[in-house]
């Protein structure tokens, strides 16, 4: 290992390992080894992984040294990350955390896995996820929940809570995960990190197992933003195998953050009055104002804005991804997809039911319930239909707010990480918990976790910076000023 | 089914709607459903204040959760090898899947 190798828990980043490999400074081997040690050391503790084997990472090594050899361009040349386990990857299990999916093996990559092999970065391993990614705390999973490494007595947030936690606990520098309703934003905040949910249609979901369709969006979890910008310049831009994938043109926002003097002069910033309502907790509302005094120091104007629609989104959210759950969740039925019962059958349809019974956990069969009971007949304009009535409502106040600002501020969730088992039983209270995210999918729009703090229990807290539409590289570059401005990242990390 | 008025279910709905999700579900889950979906269904109520000249000022308005370029050329591409396709399948006959002889 040379003098000055970056493989030092919670010191190397992504961007870092690649250009030292670029440059033969660092072999991907000495990568690969420093991080299957921790892995082996900490994975099991933390119950972040639902794959991980020595000899595909081996096998990856290998061609990607052939390719270093013949110089080929890799802006992630060597970087190991995590993939939640609802993106296929054509040499690993893709089973979304449910025994319905225990045995399938994609026989592709993922739109994003094929981008992230091609840029040289090294698939690690599956991470573990609310069950078809239906939770916000990654504790409905067939594997058993995630533990959040600042406390393994609490939840890692959810439902991308395995990538998270791998990444907090430096299992690898950077993760993918998807967000339908938050699921990249709100485990990015309770583990500490930060977590990128682009605009809609910017990362294609082709190879991503679907939930909500409308909602669904792939998005990279790091522990610093360059590292973040690295990973959404790979595996953003147009895919025509995803109908709603836009034409974009390539970015290098990472280069550009790399150069970049934090200003923020004449950047008009809103805080959202409606998510810093009571219900909020202390630590967080004063965290989240003292990161706006942060701001206001480097040249924002910092305001006050009013969505009022917002007090629909739970219930709007909860509607339209059930609704579009139920119907894409259609498909494991024992015969084209899924589980098949062993039980003696009567029927095609027992032989459906009894597979679907067997096969998905409580929370996924609830909300499969509560979307068909939302699309069936002599309910569906009480409930489906006011919903997305409720959705254009919250996308249109949204863009007006986003007139008045460049950017809007708010809290990523009204809590910091809770305690396992404290809500899991109350599947209301736990989807009240994602007030602050879903207006976003509602909307389409990219949103940040950025972290700003901690309670009085050492917990992160994590403020969310929401976006225009394809404002991914001003989003990046405001989070970039704070956090050179403010460095929290670099203050605390778990103590595993 | 019958248009509801006080945003709640009864067992015979959940039954009625759990057998149109082909999910065959026990006593117990179905009390518990019952349970947990009222509740839910109960907080949707607020739904109820948005009256129909609410859909917002302008229909014409374009968000970006909608898609943007849904007409594109036909391309025939290269689709996936029988025996990849057929990784999964617990059991096989030839190029085809195998399932259970099932008549209803």
């Amino acid at each position: 290992m040379t003098q000055n190798s970056p493989l030092q828990p919670y010191q190397a980043s992504a961007l870092k390992i690649s250009s030292m490999v670029r440059s033969g400074d660092l072999a991907v081997s000495e990568v690969v080894a420093f991080y299957l040690n921790r892995t082996k050391q900490i994975a099991d503790r933390i119950n972040s992984h639902t794959y991980h084997q020595v000899k595909s990472v081996e096998i990856q090594t290998r061609e990607l040294e052939k390719r270093l050899l013949a110089r080929e361009h890799l802006p992630m040349a060597g970087v190991p990350i995590l993939v939640k386990d609802n993106i296929c990857t054509r040499d690993m299990p893709t089973t979304c955390a449910s025994k319905m999916l225990e045995n399938f093996r994609p026989p592709f990559d993922a739109h994003v896995v094929a981008r992230l092999r091609h840029a040289g970065a090294i698939i690690f391993g599956k991470t573990n996820l609310d069950e078809f990614a239906m939770g916000s705390s990654s504790e409905n999973s067939s594997f058993g929940p995630t533990l959040n490494p600042w406390d393994l007595t609490r939840v890692p947030g959810g439902s991308s809570g395995g990538s998270a936690a791998a990444v907090a606990a430096d299992l690898a520098p950077v993760a993918l995960g998807s967000d339908t309703g938050g699921s990249i934003r709100q485990p990015a905040a309770f583990c500490g990190i930060y977590g990128l949910k682009p605009t809609y249609g910017t990362v294609s979901r082709f190879g991503l197992v679907s939930y909500a369709s409308s909602l669904d969006q792939i998005g990279p979890f790091a522990r610093d933003i360059c590292d973040l910008a690295l990973v959404h310049d790979v595996i953003s831009g147009h895919d025509p195998r995803d109908s709603t994938s836009r034409v974009l043109d390539s970015t290098n926002v990472c280069e550009e953050l790399i150069r970049y003097e934090p200003n923020l002069n004449g950047t008009k910033i809103g805080l959202i009055k409606e998510l810093f309502a009571t219900g909020l907790d202390t630590s967080i509302n004063a965290a989240i104002q003292e990161a706006a005094d942060a701001l206001r120091k480097l040249g924002a104007e910092i305001r006050e804005v009013s969505i009022p629609s917002l007090k629909y989104s739970v219930s709007s959210y909860y509607l339209i991804a059930t609704a579009e759950a139920s119907a894409n969740l259609a498909r494991y039925d024992g015969i084209r997809y899924g589980h098949r019962t062993q039980e003696p059958v009567t029927s095609l349809k027992d032989l459906y039911k009894k597979s679907r019974q067997e096969g998905f956990g409580r929370e996924v069969k609830q909300r499969i319930m509560l979307g068909t009971f939302a699309l069936s007949s002599g309910y569906y304009d009480a409930y489906y239909g006011k919903a997305t009535q409720a959705r254009r409502l919250i996308a249109h106040e949204f863009n007006k707010a986003l007139e008045e600002a460049d950017f809007l501020l708010s809290p990523v969730a009204p809590t910091t990480a809770f305690r396992l088992g404290e809500k899991i039983n109350d599947p209301l209270t736990m989807y009240l918990g994602d007030i602050c995210t879903l207006g976003v999918n509602l909307a389409g729009l990219p949103a940040l976790s950025v972290p700003c703090g901690w309670d009085k229990s050492n917990l992160p807290i994590g403020m969310q910076i929401i976006g225009r539409p394809l404002s991914e590289k001003n989003l990046l570059t405001t989070a970039r000023a704070y956090e050179r401005s403010v460095g929290l990242h670099l203050q605390r990390q778990p103590s595993l | 089914m019958a248009e509801t008025t006080d945003f709640s279910v009864d067992e015979s709905t959940v039954a009625k709607v759990a057998d149109l999700a082909n999910l065959q579900l026990s006593a117990a889950e179905l009390i518990g459903f019952q349970t947990q979906l009222t509740r839910i269904l109960r907080y949707a109520v607020d739904l109820r204040d948005l009256k129909a000249e609410q859909k917002t000022a302008d229909q014409t308005e374009r968000f970006a959760f909608e898609s943007q370029e849904l007409e594109r050329e036909d391309q025939c591409l290269a689709s996936l090898p029988p025996e990849l396709a057929l990784g999964n399948a617990t059991k096989t006959e030839g190029t085809a899947f195998s399932v259970p002889r099932v008549i209803d």
